[in-house]
């Protein structure tokens, strides 16, 4: 089953990236030139969907006058707005259930990733019921670990997920596939006082449909300090795709 | 002044000539100007001082003490021409431009009619072209410089608040993509520095020489930033040569009114003119208040 939706909850304001983003929003934070959330669409496009539904908040008038004027071929966009974008991530992915019927890719406009993961990720089959949360084991590898949110795995399926679990062997990359369950999920962990999307994960995990995809030897950054968005440059710049925005760059109309 | 003492590369030279106002003006007039190295610069200086009036002036492409230019320090004359302060920050050490004692530079210049605070050069990481190799003969045709594309900021004090002022050169030997990493250095620089609300100026030439709109533009404007010339319709370009729009004021925290360009054949580039006023100014003050002045909203002055 070929999957061509993408959600990508970008409403958040980014207290943390302020220094980074004063009076703008962080999904337009440029890295190397191109703003966060354009290098994550052209990724997500490389690896295949194309159709993206991007919640949008803090700002999004700036965001989606950016997009409109910036034709990217092969990306269509569904705006969806949250004026409770202060509130927790859980509620902006909320605010999608009506649009997204068939299994979807979920990312984070703040979470830079290789489009070879997010490929890997999509050719896994995936059950009614079920998310499948792109996890990575390299530890020691990732940039800001307390930051992280980690998962505790047990046969292949996430068990426990959270910022401050105490026993954990990989972490959460901000990349998901998953069906239109994920929505039950969130309402009932929004119902229980949690509105974070680990709490509708938590929700998953707890009924053991929370799977986890070892995202291998990728690599990927969650750019949420000025600090962090300097690592990521230097990660562009270095290893990855550059060239695909680049040369999207280049050549577009 | 000898340049040599200097770390004329790191730090701007900043001249305080000015006879600063009693009272600081409500409205500010703000200029943007690549005036091609200053060679014609006795009009240049006449335009400056006369229609092209302003409070803070930012140039582009400005020599001092090259041989092009007559050996003279342009900077220095066309602020006393003025009678203001001024910061230059050197942008290139011009190799085959030397002609006397001094070294040969070239840059931009803020000019400011309103105390410069603090003035710093912003030399991008990122350097698409190489205009100095070592290969390259020291021949002038070849124009080989030592240095980088730069922004020359200053922090200018306006009625007790500090108003941001860059003057940036992005590199025109370079793809639009270039350009627009240029572009999200100055935005990486003062997100940090400066708070929210505090009033900000992005002027310059950004080489923009692309059809339709560049990428360093969309980034200006995906930061909360205004272009001066938004409302404007028609033809905007400001290279005579190219037909492109390459000159821009951007503004945020502030509100732009009346802005102009001026199609002046002094230099390869035309200079464009804003008013400025604080932002929570901007409904007290009409269009109609520069309609006393002769020039129409988003016009050109054709004198």
């Amino acid at each position: 089953m070929k999957v061509s939706d993408c959600l990508i909850l970008a409403a958040g304001n980014g207290r943390r990236m302020q220094p980074l983003s004063a009076g703008g929003p962080k999904p337009l934070a440029p890295v190397c030139g191109t703003p966060l959330l354009e290098h994550i669409i052209l990724a997500a496009r490389e690896a295949g969907v194309s159709n993206f539904h991007v919640v949008v908040g803090y700002r999004g008038d700036l965001i989606r006058e950016y997009f409109g004027q910036r034709r990217l071929d092969g990306v269509s966009f569904d705006w969806i707005e949250n004026p409770d974008y202060h509130q927790e991530n859980g509620i902006s992915a909320l605010t999608a259930r009506a649009r997204l019927h068939e299994p979807f890719l979920l990312l984070m406009a703040d979470h830079l990733f290789q489009p070879s993961t997010a490929w890997a990720l999509l050719q896994e089959p995936i059950s009614e019921g079920e998310v499948i949360l792109a996890v990575d084991r390299k530890i020691d590898s990732v940039f800001d670990l307390d930051d992280a949110t980690k998962v505790r795995r047990e046969g292949g399926k996430v068990v426990d997920i959270g910022k401050e679990i105490p026993a954990y062997d990989a972490l959460d990359t901000g990349m998901f596939l998953c069906t239109p369950a994920l929505f039950d999920a969130l309402e009932s962990a929004s119902r229980n006082g949690d509105g974070s999307l680990s709490g509708g994960m938590r929700e998953l995990a707890s009924g053991r449909r929370l799977r986890a995809f070892d995202i291998g030897e990728g690599r990927w950054v969650d750019v949420d300090t000025p600090v962090a968005l300097t690592y990521a440059e230097r990660l562009l710049e270095c290893e990855w795709q550059f060239d695909l925005v680049k040369g999207e760059k280049t050549y577009a109309a | 002044m000898k340049t040599q003492c200097r770390d004329y590369m790191h730090e701007p030279l900043v001249r305080s000539l000015g006879r600063l106002p009693a009272d600081p003006p409500q409205v500010l007039t703000v200029l943007t100007w690549n005036v091609e190295r200053g060679t014609k610069f006795e009009a240049i200086a006449e335009a400056l001082a006369g229609p092209l009036r302003a409070d803070l002036y930012a140039l582009q492409e400005v020599d001092r003490y090259t041989r092009r230019s007559g050996d003279q320090d342009l900077p220095e004359k066309i602020a006393r021409k003025l009678g203001v302060d001024y910061a230059f920050g050197t942008e290139f050490e011009e190799l085959a431009q030397r002609g006397g004692f001094d070294l040969p530079l070239h840059g931009q210049v803020i000019l400011s009619r309103l105390p410069i605070r603090r003035a710093r050069i912003l030399r991008f990481q990122y350097q698409p072209h190489n205009w100095g190799g070592w290969w390259k003969p020291r021949l002038a045709c070849l124009q080989p410089r030592r240095g980088g594309r730069m922004a020359l900021v200053a922090e200018i004090e306006w009625d007790g608040a500090t108003v941001v002022f860059y003057d940036a050169h992005l590199e025109s030997q370079a793809s639009d993509h270039d350009r627009a990493r240029q572009m999200g250095e100055v935005l990486h620089d003062l997100w940090p520095r400066y708070a929210p609300g505090t009033p900000i100026i992005i002027a310059g030439d950004f080489n923009t020489k692309e059809e339709h709109e560049s990428a360093a533009v969309r980034l200006l404007r995906a930061a909360a930033f205004d272009d001066v010339l938004e409302r404007a319709g028609g033809d905007l370009h400001t290279s005579p040569k190219s037909r492109r729009r390459l000159d821009w004021i951007f503004v945020r925290d502030l509100a732009a009114h009346g802005a102009l360009i001026h199609p002046l054949s002094i230099s390869d580039h035309y200079p464009i003119t804003a008013k400025i006023t604080p932002a929570h100014h901007a409904e007290s003050v009409t269009d109609g208040a520069w309609a006393g002045q002769g020039r129409s909203e988003g016009g050109r002055n054709e004198s």
